[in-house]
């Protein structure tokens, strides 16, 4: 007994070490990724979409292998009546393959989220032209009120003096002319 | 003569009035763009409440996880070693949201641009305008025993409103048009990377999660069950507090399914309905925006109802 619980501990550690084997090929995938981020241009758009696409199966393909490992490890630790320390390595040995996944999980979200800023930046253009406009409106609409203001001044003065018949204006006698 | 006048004022009362409907912004055209501002803004918040739940669902995963070591110098380098796993997942859950707010600035430059308290102020301006000039003619009249049309300083009032509004009005829908228009290819690219890209990466995320749970909670039954038999207690004692987790947490986990669903539909629409809303700017032709309008407009209360669901549990 003691001899197949030896044999499983190496099979765990052998297959933690893959696991940490295929998150560094995640990790410079991943690298070789960014450095391809730096370039622009529609055939780079295409690339980056092939590379993202290829990281997203290759992760898939690699958690679906841990998974597996996982499941076997799990299967067969009850059945080789454990102590509780043992137990615990093992646990452990299980969450190590969890934190490998997350690991990928969390590389492939980064890299997935940086296209997306670059995407979500052209934005900021736009709305930056934009703002520049609303001001343009907010201008207008401050010459345009101060014009009315100034027409409204002019209309009280005219106001105030037809009142009191400082001016008389021609538009009367224009208007009892008859039409020739 | 008299009869010339109030002739021309007429003309150039309809004159204006053409002028006014045909160039400028109309009502349901900025409802409309209302209407999808608030709808879109709503949902372009969707995918980062996505990741934050799913970083959430985790954490939870990953704390369960832990209770199945017992000795101190175990359970505490683990403890702290899953707040930073679940630290870096938030980090990227607020780069999502970041992008979403992106959106919501976009959405929140186009309520800008339909607001009407850019003539306001012109309106009220000249409607005082319109009434001095009013009293002004009617004090004459009295004054001098003349008949001076009082209309006159309605009419001038009325052109100064018109002429105002409409060169604002004329200009909101110009920027409104170009806006849209320039808009339309960066909210085409991001939600067809959502839809896509993104959408591809949420469901490997998803499955992958699918079975984690199941390894994590048939692990931790499995320990459970150890500890029992080892012990020899009634199992009745655990897993009466053991089992409404699982099933709590098997039924977010279909919520969270539901959500990554929802969440890419949604972007979907988003982009649809901009390109309706561009069309409807170009042409004036706004029948199909109506109803897809209110079809996001329903998205956006679903997925608010579904957050709320979610926060719950």
């Amino acid at each position: 007994m003691p001899i197949s619980k030896i044999s499983f501990c190496l099979l765990a550690s052998i297959l933690i070490i893959a696991c940490g084997t295929a998150s560094n090929e995640e990790k410079k995938a991943k690298q070789e990724e960014v450095s391809e981020n730096s370039n622009e241009g529609e055939g780079v758009t295409d690339l980056k979409k092939e590379q993202l696409n290829l990281l997203i199966s290759e992760s898939k393909r690699t958690m679906d292998s841990i998974d597996i490992a996982y499941k076997y490890i799990r299967r067969l630790s009850p059945m080789l009546n454990l102590s509780a320390d043992d137990r615990q390595q093992v646990n452990e040995a299980l969450m190590e393959m969890n934190s490998a996944k997350e690991l990928i999980i969390l590389e492939t979200q980064q890299v997935v989220i940086d296209q997306l800023k670059e995407k979500s930046a052209s934005l900021n253009i736009i709305m930056a032209d934009m703002n520049l406009k609303s001001e343009k409106l907010k201008s207008i609409c401050a010459t345009l009120t101060k014009v009315c203001g100034m027409i409204e001044k002019t209309t009280n003065v005219l106001a105030t003096a037809l009142t009191t018949g400082l001016i008389r204006p021609k538009l009367s006698t224009a208007l009892e002319k008859p039409a020739t | 003569m008299k009869y010339l006048k109030t002739a021309v004022m007429r003309y150039l009362i309809f004159f204006l009035s053409f002028f006014y409907s045909c160039s400028t912004l109309q009502n349901p055209h900025k409802q409309n763009v209302k209407a999808f501002a608030v709808a879109a803004k709503g949902l372009s918040l969707a995918p980062g409440e996505l990741y934050q739940n799913v970083s959430d669902y985790r954490h939870e995963l990953r704390t369960i996880e832990s209770a199945t070591l017992f000795t101190t110098d175990k359970v505490i380098p683990r403890l702290n070693a899953i707040l930073e796993t679940k630290r870096a997942f938030e980090k990227n859950a607020a780069q999502v949201k970041g992008a979403g707010l992106l959106i919501v600035s976009y959405t929140e430059c186009l309520l800008a641009l339909v607001d009407d308290g850019y003539y306001k102020n012109l309106n009220a301006g000249s409607k005082d305008l319109s009434l001095q000039l009013t009293a002004a003619l009617s004090t004459y009249n009295k004054s001098f025993n003349k008949q001076l049309p009082v209309s006159v300083g309605g009419f001038l009032g009325l052109v100064v409103n018109q002429i105002g509004s409409v060169k604002l009005k004329q200009l909101q829908k110009k920027y409104l048009k170009e806006f849209v228009t320039n808009g339309s290819f960066i909210i085409n690219d991001v939600c067809d990377y959502f839809t896509n890209e993104m959408a591809l990466s949420l469901q490997n995320e998803m499955s992958s999660l699918d079975k984690q749970f199941e390894n994590v909670m048939s692990n931790f039954y499995d320990n459970i069950e150890q500890y029992q038999r080892k012990h020899d207690v009634n199992p009745f004692d655990y897993l009466k507090n053991y089992n409404p987790l699982y099933l709590r947490l098997k039924e977010k986990l279909t919520d969270l399914h539901l959500m990554q669903t929802n969440t890419i539909a949604a972007m979907q629409q988003v982009k649809t309905t901009h390109e309706l809303l561009k069309t409807s700017v170009d042409s004036n032709l706004s029948k199909e925006l109506g109803p897809k309008l209110n079809e996001l407009y329903a998205a956006m209360q679903d997925m608010k109802m579904a957050y709320l669901k979610l926060k719950e549990k």
